[in-house]
């Protein structure tokens, strides 16, 4: 096993796949930190190319970009609140709270750092795991799933802070929204109103922004300065952000594990790896009521967690052809086109190819992560430029990366609808969060009970790993309302 | 194109019809209309899945037969399974002959089934040549039955997964079954064939039924472990309108063998109807069309480029690399016309067993 794991080192470095992968790489860097531009539009594009490559340069050249664009996509998130891809979405938060406060650099800093610890954290979890994946994706079936989607539904107490009520109900909000397009079960269309565009479901990339972005410049608009308040006075240092890692090794790397997990499991999907890590970094930190205001932790878990994701996401991909993300689906395309079928093989036989992968996800952060170091401090700056500049380019950029989705024109409408809806709820004070991991885990629920309940009837209910996870369920969703019926009575 | 021609200096005009027919290329103003251009060779699927793939290997091949050299794009226009594509396609598109339109078996059966939403008009549109040919194969998971003999003789009712009640392979699988007598009761929801597999080894799965050029990469493996037994397949549909085994699965029994083997008779009645015209659209996953209205000329020129495509040993190469053989294609001029046969004539009593079949399905 070592073995392979040294062969797939080297097989990066012959040429030309790292010549491809230093292209890849300086593609994603760009797609990356263009707002709305995301990497499933840019890799897409790229798909032709791949005809004429060997397999080692093709995924060199497109998983390159791609861990690539995982990165630096966390700066639209934390700078303007438009994530670069939808993986970042749970940056917005406290990253770009943070920018608010003038402490844009420290936020990106905490972000790319932790990415990088997560990149390697997961890539080492993942070669480590290989001898049991098998037996640890074929263990998770529907039920199982439908189970982990209860313990997601779970950290809406923890996503909610003190308002669990408003929480509970965006949360049964974003269920409901999930259930809109045609149902697989019955293949009925569910409030469709009699529009195509709506059967297959509201899309998330028009979602994500609108509901998080659209109400950011709004405010940006309203307040008529610049994203940092114009008060903060302390020196912004991107460094400050490594340290702020460093302190927190612990959550770093439980987060890196986090996401690595989640990735690997087929069908679960990859957004959710980021809101579990987040709704962690809430859960195990001492202080509550500092998230959602700038905390830096809430910046580690979700930055940590994406990019170990994206490589524990590879392993149902290439193992079993089950993509976890429309971005795998693209690179399962490029599998085929290169002639390498994916299968139990990719562990045994083509073991050093899969190491190579993981590999490419680690060698592209450690390439970008310092590069993005030299000019974070610069980048940091925008955030005092004047909102009237700014404002354009972002409502730019937030109506372009909703179309680049599907390219339908309804994609604007529901960007238009989900701003609107996002500026309400935060003057009403709604959290957002619940409302979108409610409409993510909404179709992995609904779908994985029918499947079970088709399979087994109701005899489901009663395997051990679903047990288990539903008393996980229970004990996460009852643990803050616990520390919040015990705090008063000590104080 | 007319004025595109005329735009040109007149002595070019002049010595290029002289050229032409002393070349013998049969018409100067389709020619020269796509040089220069852009043709748009459109998927109704997301980038990286099967039709996509194929797609772009025929994308790949397909400018340099055209004359004029146009370049080729593939385009994806996602939603719906391929409907937002396809109702675009025939509203929208222009006849130009710069448009294809890439569909799949589910394109005529949508229609067949009234699917609501539907704004497009499959026996009105001009099916182009060059189309793939495939066959379906299906499998039965091991520990339940290792042949269509075993399969018959258990108890409890087999579970066939499928994407939705409505999906082609679910629709096989089910009225295979049913001709045989054997019990199945639906597992649907499997986002893809790769799950389903999935669902296979794990046992939450009986039966699996796929496209040949998919099975052999796909579930291979999973007879190679011993996990899964192929039981039979469809065959392609041959130019006489019949059913023969595919190249690549000559070992493998088509289903009317199978079913003479263990009935002792013809398949016959609605239910062999709807198989039949199921297994012919499957037997095309691949089918470009152009939207009404596209000059004849043009039509003639593309389907010229979709026939010397199958010929050409760089895109044989190139399907080799993919799917292990080249995929065989078939021209509409020749055996295509048994396809547009089922088509244009598809009996009534086929597609009226697909919508009970379906509705049966969707009321439970």
């Amino acid at each position: 096993m070592v073995d392979a794991l040294i062969e797939g080192l080297l097989a990066i470095f012959a040429w030309p796949a790292f010549g491809l992968m230093l292209l890849g790489i300086a593609i994603g860097f760009f797609v990356g930190l263009l707002p709305g531009l995301g990497s499933v539009a840019t890799l897409a594009l790229m798909l032709p190319f791949v005809f004429a490559m060997t397999p080692m340069s093709a995924f060199a050249f497109l998983l390159g970009m791609y861990s690539v664009t995982n990165t630096t996509g966390d700066i639209t998130a934390i700078l303007f609140a438009v994530p670069g891809e939808t993986s970042s979405a749970a940056l917005i938060l406290d990253g770009h709270a943070m920018a608010k406060k003038g402490e844009a650099g420290r936020a990106l800093g905490a972000a790319l750092f932790a990415s990088f610890v997560g990149a390697v954290v997961g890539a080492l979890a993942l070669a480590a795991s290989i001898p049991i994946i098998q037996p640890l994706v074929l263990s998770f079936g529907p039920p199982e799933i439908f189970a982990l989607a209860v313990v997601g539904v779970s950290l809406i107490s923890s996503l909610s802070g003190d308002r669990l009520i408003k929480g509970l109900v965006a949360g049964g909000f974003g269920f409901l929204l999930s259930t809109i397009g045609m149902d697989s079960h019955t293949s009925i269309p569910r409030f469709t109103f009699e529009q195509t565009y709506l059967l297959d479901g509201l899309s998330v990339v028009p979602f994500v922004v609108g509901l998080f972005a659209i109400p950011e410049i709004v405010d940006l608009a309203v307040r008529g300065e610049s994203i940092a308040s114009s008060g903060s006075s302390r020196i912004d240092n991107a460094f400050e952000g490594v340290r702020d890692v460093l302190r927190h090794w612990g959550l770093t790397i439980r987060c890196s594990l986090i996401g690595t997990v989640v990735g690997i499991i087929p069908g679960l999907g990859g957004g959710i790896g980021q809101w579990v890590a987040y709704a962690h970094a809430v859960q195990s930190a001492r202080d509550k009521s500092i998230f959602g205001k700038g905390a830096v932790e809430g910046v580690i878990g979700p930055g940590a967690a994406n990019n170990s994701t994206a490589g524990g996401s590879l392993i149902p991909t290439v193992a079993f052809g089950v993509p976890g993300s429309i971005v795998m689906a693209i690179l399962l395309g490029a599998f085929l086109i290169t002639g390498i079928a994916p299968g139990p093989d990719m562990l045994t036989r083509h073991l050093s190819l899969t190491y190579s992968l993981v590999w490419i996800v680690i060698i592209s952060n450690l390439i970008v992560v310092p590069l993005c170091f030299l000019m974070l401090n610069q980048i940091a700056r925008i955030t005092h430029v004047r909102s009237s500049l700014l404002i354009p380019f972002l409502l730019f950029f937030a109506f372009l990366g909703a179309l680049a989705s599907t390219g339908d024109i309804g994609d604007l409408f529901l960007l238009l609808v989900f701003g609107l809806l996002g500026c309400v709820m935060v003057a009403l004070g709604w959290p957002r969060p619940p409302l979108l991991l409610g409409f993510v885990l909404g179709s992995v629920a609904e779908r994985n009970l029918w499947l079970s309940v088709q399979i087994s009837g109701l005899t489901w209910a009663t395997n051990p790993v679903v047990v288990v996870l539903i008393l996980i369920a229970l004990a996460s969703f009852g643990y803050p309302l616990v520390g919040k019926v015990r705090r008063p009575s000590a104080s | 194109m007319l004025q595109a021609a005329t735009k040109r200096p007149i002595w070019m005009v002049i010595s290029t019809m002289v050229l032409s027919f002393v070349l013998g290329i049969p018409s100067l103003s389709a020619q020269s209309f796509y040089a220069g251009k852009t043709v748009h060779l459109m998927v109704g699927f997301a980038p990286g899945g099967a039709a996509d793939v194929f797609t772009r290997l025929l994308g790949r091949h397909l400018g340099k037969h055209i004359p004029g050299n146009p370049t080729v794009i593939v385009q994806n226009m996602t939603g719906a399974g391929g409907q937002v594509l396809w109702n675009w396609g025939y509203t929208r598109a222009k006849p130009d002959g710069l448009t294809l339109i890439g569909a799949t078996g589910s394109f005529p059966i949508k229609q067949m089934l009234e699917t609501p939403g539907l704004q497009y008009d499959y026996r009105k549109v001009h099916i182009l040549a060059g189309i793939r040919v495939d066959n379906s194969v299906m499998a039965s998971r091991t520990a339940a039955g290792r042949s269509v003999e075993e399969l018959r003789k258990t108890d409890r009712a087999l579970l066939v997964p499928g994407e939705s009640a409505t999906s082609q392979s679910f629709m096989l699988i089910n009225l295979a079954l049913d001709m045989f007598g054997i019990k199945w009761k639906p597992v649907v929801g499997y986002q893809g064939l790769a799950e389903i597999r999935l669902a296979m080894r794990r046992g939450d799965a009986d039966l699996q039924l796929e496209a040949g050029s998919v099975y052999l990469i796909g579930m291979v493996p999973l007879e190679r472990e011993g996990i899964a037994a192929r039981l039979m397949q469809t065959g392609v549909l041959a130019s006489e309108g019949i059913f023969e085994r595919h190249p690549e699965f000559l070992d493998t029994p088509i289903f009317e063998e199978v079913h003479r083997k263990i009935t002792g008779k013809d398949p016959s009645g609605p239910k062999w109807e709807a198989f039949k015209t199921l297994a012919a659209l499957y037997s095309m996953p691949g089918i470009y069309w152009l939207p009404p209205g596209t000059p004849k000329d043009r039509i003639e020129i593309l389907t010229d480029a979709f026939d010397k495509v199958r010929d050409d040993p760089d895109y044989k190469a190139d399907s080799k690399k993919i799917y292990g053989f080249v995929v065989p294609s078939m021209s509409m001029r020749k055996g295509g016309v048994a396809f547009q046969k089922i088509l244009q004539e598809t009996p009534n009593e086929a597609i009226e067993a697909m919508r009970t079949f379906v509705k049966l399905q969707t009321t439970k």
